[in-house]
């Protein structure tokens, strides 16, 4: 009979469950309101259509209600978050510039040694800005823009100009209308034509002070036969009460180009990480989306795909968690928009101690995108009867020629595999462990070796909490 | 004797009277309507609709039956032409005949009276069997979606089936329900209830069919099946009406402990037809399989709805819907597994399959789990697209024209449905119907 | 071809619009920097009528989920939306305001 774990030990003794006292250079006020939102794009600098969008985007923010699906949202209060604060003056080009406070948070996330040993470049986000930026002389060598949106806007303004909104427009919906108005930080990468980056580039997010929103905003542009892989793993301290992460990410990937996003998201338990992603694939292009959902008291986020360019391909690959007082709404969506074009999503969510994973997605297929392929697979594992999963796939096939499947399953941890292992002399924790790892397998193989490393140890962590 | 009543308190009223109801039956219709005043049509904003404008619908094109039809005492005396129509062969152990909104003939075979099997209308069964029926009627719970419609046959609903098989006994042939709408304008409903009391066993067919209409017309039912511990019930519903019908079906088991339920809803006629089969798995060890079957052609649009619902232990459900369509027409199927916390060790399969045959046509599948409970066994499955290139590729180079190569890949295609129905005069039906649909030239466009 | 009044010369106010039926087809009808443009009023996302949206810098912004159309051409510049909408032809004649299908 199955073990009952114990909470996914988020709540508890949270390894990452610290904070430093902050060292904000400004105290703004709490809320939001025009004067607000012009006050962000003031103390940036920024050009005169950016402010225009972000009014335009608050107006279109506070008209919008707010959704009636997905997960449980009647607490956030938006009164009472800070929705900018400026850490330092500007930003830093060597890790030794940092401000020594700023720089132990990031030792103890091991940036330092990842930097070393595999990253091309680093964007770290403190807070609402980027203070740390990192690029290698190699990216700079090739053409390839790697900084944060601030700088982009400041030094490449033609080009955000050119994208920004395109894929995501203000009035999507109503948490990408609140981050354009008051966006801050986030990473913009531009990849010129025939030129692959070998190497990942990363970016880290903190949320430092209580009641702090994050509204990151991403662009990335993966010109012709180009190939980039960008990722992203958050933490944040443990707060009482909630904080709120709303943020943007616009992806254009053109013809023949390949692009790779993937993020680990480990929230601590009272954030709401509510974000907007979505990638337009060109001809013969493919976006990747590689989703991990670990942390937040309540994650939505569904990372879409456009294939809007002929022979374009498109994947999803979510895996997530969901412990004590968790909810995971999460899935993808993929939208077949030219003829030749295929797809694939696959789920994975695990759901214990009274924790709630729900799949959401959507295949659409629109007229005269023939021949498109799509197959969608979700899976859920619930490791005990307190536990909840739900799964709620669409599919909307408007060409006769489309060929496309979904196939879900849920199901709890088999006895006979666990009785296997352990009549091997293999402890009950460690077991289960293996077997959820196993069942993640699909998604954690495409993981870069750090991360599957981590996550495949926190696994093992949250299952022997769970034993005797 | 036919007037232009309309859909009204006062065409409510009448109906009881004619029918000969019992005063708390003639209430309970009153009721319902007030019910169905209050409420308002659905919509596409309504996610349950969403997918099923009712454009076109109009219920002031129709009109409530004024008692057109006599009854008749044996079944060689229904009007000839109806009697044509009545195509499902073999043996039975009972049968109504409908026509628009008259049941005109109801039998069972007296050996089974004499053990207490009621096979009777609706309003027959109120009046002799009071307690019975008053209980009974309307327990099986409300759907919400389809409210509107249900409230509307509540009220309308002057033919009607009551089934009742008493503990122990067994039903051996099948009843057969036959309803049959005559003209455009006709609105026709049907408000059946089957009970089978403990270690009971019975199955019933209903076979709904019309010729081509000029103009259109209008069925809506609303189907109880109450089955009790141990007992096997069956109802299988073949709706095969000319091509300008609007039919709207609930169909709602409540499955007790050890009990078995088999529905097919298999959907051929009809301009708009919506069918909405639930399970309500309430006793441990419980079963029902779910099966359906349709093909669209022309401009025709199906909405296939379902409800698995898993509320106590070790139950199982099996849900298998197969569609294939041409011409214009559409189809929508969604439906819901929901496994409640208390229902560990439950095993539920649920899979849709499409099968597109032309350019114009178009599926939705939308299958949804919430699951509460975590020792369960739980899969769906969906899946639209075109005959699979590579065996008709295969039959081509065996010699099979297309049309041919065609027709054998949508006859496999249903044949995994149609080889678990166990009444064997309803597969043949079915088989037949196929046959049928394949033939058609879908040339045909809207309206065609 | 065929074609439906709109309006008054002046009846449109800067940045308004309005909406008509021409061919049982819904058409929305901008007034937008001194010029009339005609668009079909559903957008090519979702149900959603292009006549009840911001107009700016000659785009029209949809009401439902913000995707931009150029009045002018009727083509999608963002997503969700990935397909153009129709475009149709304003004639003023006198003091009245006509919107023809372009066929």
């Amino acid at each position: 009979m199955a073990t009952k774990p114990s909470d996914l030990g988020l709540g508890q003794g949270y390894a990452l469950g610290w904070h430093d006292p902050s060292t904000s250079v400004n105290v703004p006020q709490k809320g939001l309101t025009a004067e607000i939102v012009e006050g962000i794009s003031t103390l940036k600098g920024e050009p005169e259509w950016m402010l225009k969008k972000r009014l335009k985007a608050y107006k279109h923010f506070l008209a919008r209600p707010m959704p009636t699906w997905g997960g449980d949202l009647g607490e956030i209060d938006f009164d009472n978050i800070y929705y900018y604060i400026k850490p330092t003056e500007g930003q830093v080009k060597s890790w030794d510039d940092l401000p020594e406070d700023i720089k132990n948070t990031y030792v103890k996330l091991g940036i330092p040694e990842a930097e070393r040993e595999f990253l091309g470049g680093v964007t770290a986000q403190y807070e609402s800005e980027s203070v740390y930026h990192s690029v290698k002389k190699e990216l700079e060598d090739i053409g390839v823009v790697f900084t944060d949106m601030d700088t982009a806007l400041r030094e490449r303004p033609e080009l955000v100009k050119e994208y920004f909104g395109t894929i995501i427009p203000a009035n999507d919906n109503k948490f990408a209308a609140l981050n354009t108005a008051v966006w801050s930080g986030g990473s913009f990468i531009y990849v010129p034509p025939n030129t692959n980056v070998d190497i990942p580039l990363q970016a880290y997010f903190r949320i430092n002070r209580e009641n702090m929103g994050q509204f990151e905003r991403t662009l990335i542009i993966v010109d012709e036969g180009s190939y980039v892989h960008y990722v992203e793993g958050c933490s944040a301290p443990v707060y009482t009460t909630d904080s709120l992460h709303s943020a943007v990410v616009e992806i254009i990937v053109k013809k023949n180009a390949r692009c790779r996003y993937t993020t680990i998201q480990n929230w601590s338990p009272n954030v709401y990480n509510l974000v907007t992603k979505r990638a337009v694939a060109y001809e013969n292009a493919v976006m990747e989306w590689v989703d991990g959902n670990i942390g937040s008291k309540l994650t939505m986020k569904y990372p879409s795909i456009y294939l809007m360019g002929e022979g374009a391909r498109g994947e999803v690959l979510s895996v997530a968690f969901a412990g004590e007082g968790q909810h995971q709404d999460a899935g993808g969506k993929v939208i077949h928009a030219a003829p030749n074009t295929s797809s694939s999503i696959i789920s994975k969510s695990v759901s214990a101690h009274g924790g709630r994973t729900s799949y959401r997605g959507l295949v659409r297929v629109e007229p005269d995108a023939d021949h498109a392929k799509s197959f969608v697979r979700c899976d859920a594992l619930i490791l005990d009867p307190e536990s909840r999963s739900d799964t709620y796939p669409y599919m909307e096939i408007e060409d006769e020629t489309a060929a496309t499947g979904h196939e879900a399953t849920v199901s709890k941890v088999g006895d006979e595999q666990l009785f296997y292992l352990m009549s091997r002399g293999i402890p009950e924790a460690e077991a289960m462990g293996m077997i959820v790892n196993g069942f993640i397998e699909p998604i954690t193989k495409e993981l870069p070796m750090e991360y599957a490393i981590e996550l495949t140890r926190l696994i093992q962590l949250q299952m022997e909490g769970s034993v005797g | 004797m036919v007037s232009a009543a309309s859909f009204d308190a006062a065409a409510v009223k009448a109906l009881a009277q004619r029918a000969g109801d019992p005063g708390w039956l003639a209430d309970r219709r009153l009721q319902a309507f007030e019910r169905f005043e209050a409420l308002p049509w659905p919509d596409p904003s309504v996610e349950a609709w969403r997918y099923s404008k009712l454009d076109g619908f109009d219920l002031s094109d129709f009109r409530p039956g004024m008692g057109e039809h006599p009854v008749v005492d044996a079944p060689g005396k229904i009007h000839a032409d109806v009697q044509a129509q009545m195509t499902i062969a073999g043996e039975r152990s009972g049968q109504a005949v409908q026509v628009d909104a008259d049941m005109v003939h109801v039998s069972a075979d007296p050996a089974l009276a004499a053990k207490g099997v009621i096979v009777a209308s609706l309003s027959r069964a109120a009046a002799d069997h009071e307690e019975l029926v008053r209980e009974i009627l309307g327990a099986a719970g409300v759907t919400a979606s389809d409210e509107k419609l249900q409230t509307l046959t509540a009220s309308f609903a002057g033919a009607g089936l009551f089934v009742y098989v008493p503990a122990g006994v067994d039903v051996p042939l099948p009843i057969r329900s036959f309803r049959y709408i005559t003209a455009a304008g006709r609105a026709a409903f049907a408000h059946t209830v089957v009970v089978a009391e403990e270690g009971s066993s019975v199955t019933v067919i209903e076979h709904l069919r019309s010729p081509h209409l000029s103009g259109s017309a209008l069925s809506a039912s609303t189907t109880e099946i109450h089955a009790r511990q141990a007992a096997n019930v069956s109802v299988l519903t073949v709706q095969d009406y000319g091509p300008t019908l609007w039919h709207f079906s609930t169909a709602r088991a409540v499955i007790d402990r050890d009990a078995t339920v088999r529905t097919l809803a298999a959907t051929l006629g009809g301009r708009f037809s919506r069918s909405v089969v639930e399970s309500i798995l309430q006793g441990a060890g419980s079963y029902s399989e779910m099966l359906g079957v349709y093909f669209g052609d022309s401009a025709q649009h199906f909405d296939n709805r379902s409800l698995q619902e898993h509320i106590a232990p070790s139950t199982k459900s099996d849900l298998y819907y197969k569609g294939a369509l041409k011409g214009y027409s559409t189809s929508v199927y969604s439906g819901l597994i929901h496994i409640a916390k208390e229902a560990q060790g439950t095993d539920a399969w649920q899979a849709n399959r499409n099968l597109i045959l032309s350019e114009h046509s178009k599926a939705d599948s939308i299958p949804y789990l919430e699951i509460e409970a975590n020792d369960v066994r739980c899969a769906h499955g969906a899946s639209v697209g075109p005959p699979d290139d590579d065996v008709l590729f295969y039959l081509n180079s065996r010699g099979l024209d297309p049309a041919a190569a065609e027709r054998l890949v949508v006859k496999g295609f249903f044949q995994e449905v149609l080889d678990r129905l166990r009444v064997a005069e309803v597969r043949e039906i079915l088989e037949v119907a196929i046959e049928a649909e394949l033939a058609l030239d879908d040339a045909e466009g809207p309206g065609a | 071809m065929s074609r439906v009044r709109v309006c008054a010369k002046g009846e449109l106010p800067d940045d308004g619009a309005a909406r008509v039926m021409l061919d049982g087809i819904p058409v929305a009808v901008f007034f937008h920097g001194g010029e009339y443009y005609a668009l079909a009023d559903t957008c090519s996302h979702e149900e959603s009528s292009l006549s009840e949206g911001l107009i700016e810098d000659g785009e029209v912004e949809c009401p439902k989920h913000g995707s931009l159309f150029d009045l002018k051409t009727g083509r999608a510049l963002t997503l969700p939306a990935t397909r153009p909408v129709a475009t149709y032809a304003v004639r003023v004649e006198g003091d009245e305001i006509y919107v023809e299908s372009t066929s």
